[in-house]
């Protein structure tokens, strides 16, 4: 089963991979030092490591007495602790040149979230509340039709990657707006697409909303006070 | 200055009340360890295919082990499952392990969950319910008794709040 995960994950990297192609044919990163490549998969798998362990303290597993259990990704990573560590990684690694990285990246890790929400379908957990659309799908094995929210998701991330993408290209945006919008659409999706989400905990909504609050003051700001001044 | 030492007989003695008083400690320690007091009574296929189909509420049963890491990792997740869904039955199927093992674990990670706990020693139970020989596996039955779904491995939080859904509509 957990080969179901590992397929998903590269479904992820393989998003984020084409996104990072495709943006640096058109010039991506002019101004920007670092491999991207290397500074995202890095933030990303420490990012995944931090999630992991703050899931098993949050659950009392000690990862010193009981370490096998931290490759045991599938029984609980913390999307908070994950997201939050991967940020803070990113933000120390490219800390030299911070937002013309994070403008860089921003819509490769939208295409990145992308696939690994369109990769779901390959661990089963696409589906989510009951819904009578033309389009809803059921689990193998049951006669539910359901929404296929993570399929929503995929979709809605991908326009956002393509749509930051294009307008950065064409619209050449002020210095951190890209970045604004990526970290506001990471966010406002996860957020838009939550109610639709069969969950026992309910996800994390507070850090969808911060996102999407952080995210907008910085474009606001990076577009209307730092381009006038 | 005199200083008083025991003779040869003396400490000989006191050598042999310290052996026996250490072994009565080891033996009234290992007794208490490996009592059963509180273990997962054994049950059989029938006993819990007649308790899955008489408790009207939809029942999810799960089997594991404590030598089982995946078991341990995802019980914690089962333990809030069971908490936050007092409207379904949960059986936690304690296969092919040891009484005093599971006992603690159960103690440690089950203590104030809502959940029945009983013994599969040989494995036979699991079996016949459909399970294979590996651990760990989850069922998932309807209000009916009806077996909705076999997971076969670690249930992760999408997973598990899926098949809650599915058997209580």
């Amino acid at each position: 089963m957990e080969f179901t995960l590992l397929a998903a994950a590269a479904v992820g990297v393989g998003g984020f991979w084409s996104m990072l192609r495709w943006e640096a044919r058109r010039g991506n990163a002019a101004g920007c030092a670092l491999d991207l490549w290397d500074v995202g998969l890095t933030a990303g798998a420490i990012g995944l490591l931090g999630g992991r362990l703050i899931a098993m303290a949050q659950v009392g597993i000690n990862p010193l007495a009981d370490p096998a259990q931290i490759i045991l990704i599938r029984s609980g990573v913390s999307t908070a602790g994950a997201s939050i560590t991967a940020l803070l990684v990113f933000t120390f690694l490219a800390r030299r040149s911070l937002l013309e990285a994070s403008d860089a990246i921003g819509p490769s890790v939208l295409a990145g979230l992308a696939g690994w929400h369109a990769g779901t379908v390959i661990t089963g957990s696409w589906l989510g509340t009951v819904s009578s659309l033309p389009w809803a799908q059921t689990a193998p094995g049951s006669e539910i039709t359901r929404h296929p929210v993570e399929i929503y998701t995929a979709l809605a991330y991908l326009a956002a990657a393509i749509g930051i993408a294009v307008w950065k290209q064409r619209g050449r945006p002020a210095l951190g707006v890209p970045a604004g919008l990526s970290l506001a659409a990471a966010g406002g999706v996860r957020l838009i697409t939550e109610p639709l989400r069969i969950s026992l905990t309910g996800g994390p909504k507070w850090l969808y909303a911060a996102a999407v609050i952080a995210g907008l003051l910085l474009a606001t700001w990076r577009h209307f006070v730092v381009r006038t001044t | 200055m005199l200083v008083p030492t025991l003779g040869g007989m003396q400490k000989r003695l006191f050598i042999l009340i310290a052996v026996i008083g250490i072994l009565a400690a080891a033996c009234s320690s290992s007794a208490e360890g490996s009592t059963d007091a509180g273990a997962p009574q054994p049950v059989t296929h029938a006993e819990l295919m007649t308790e899955i189909t008489s408790v009207g509420e939809p029942s999810v049963v799960n089997s594991w082990a404590s030598w089982c890491p995946p078991c341990r990792s995802e019980a914690p997740l089962l333990a809030s499952a069971a908490k936050a869904n007092e409207d379904v039955h949960f059986v936690m199927l304690n296969t092919n392990d040891d009484p005093a093992n599971a006992t603690e674990f159960i103690a440690q990670t089950f203590a104030d969950a809502p959940m029945a706990q009983y013994a599969d020693p040989t494995g036979q139970v699991t079996f016949a319910m459909g399970g294979g020989r590996g651990l760990p596996v989850t069922m998932f039955y309807d209000t009916d008794g009806t077996l909705v779904q076999i997971h076969r491995g670690i249930l992760d939080e999408p997973t598990l709040a899926f098949y809650l859904d599915e058997i209580k509509r």
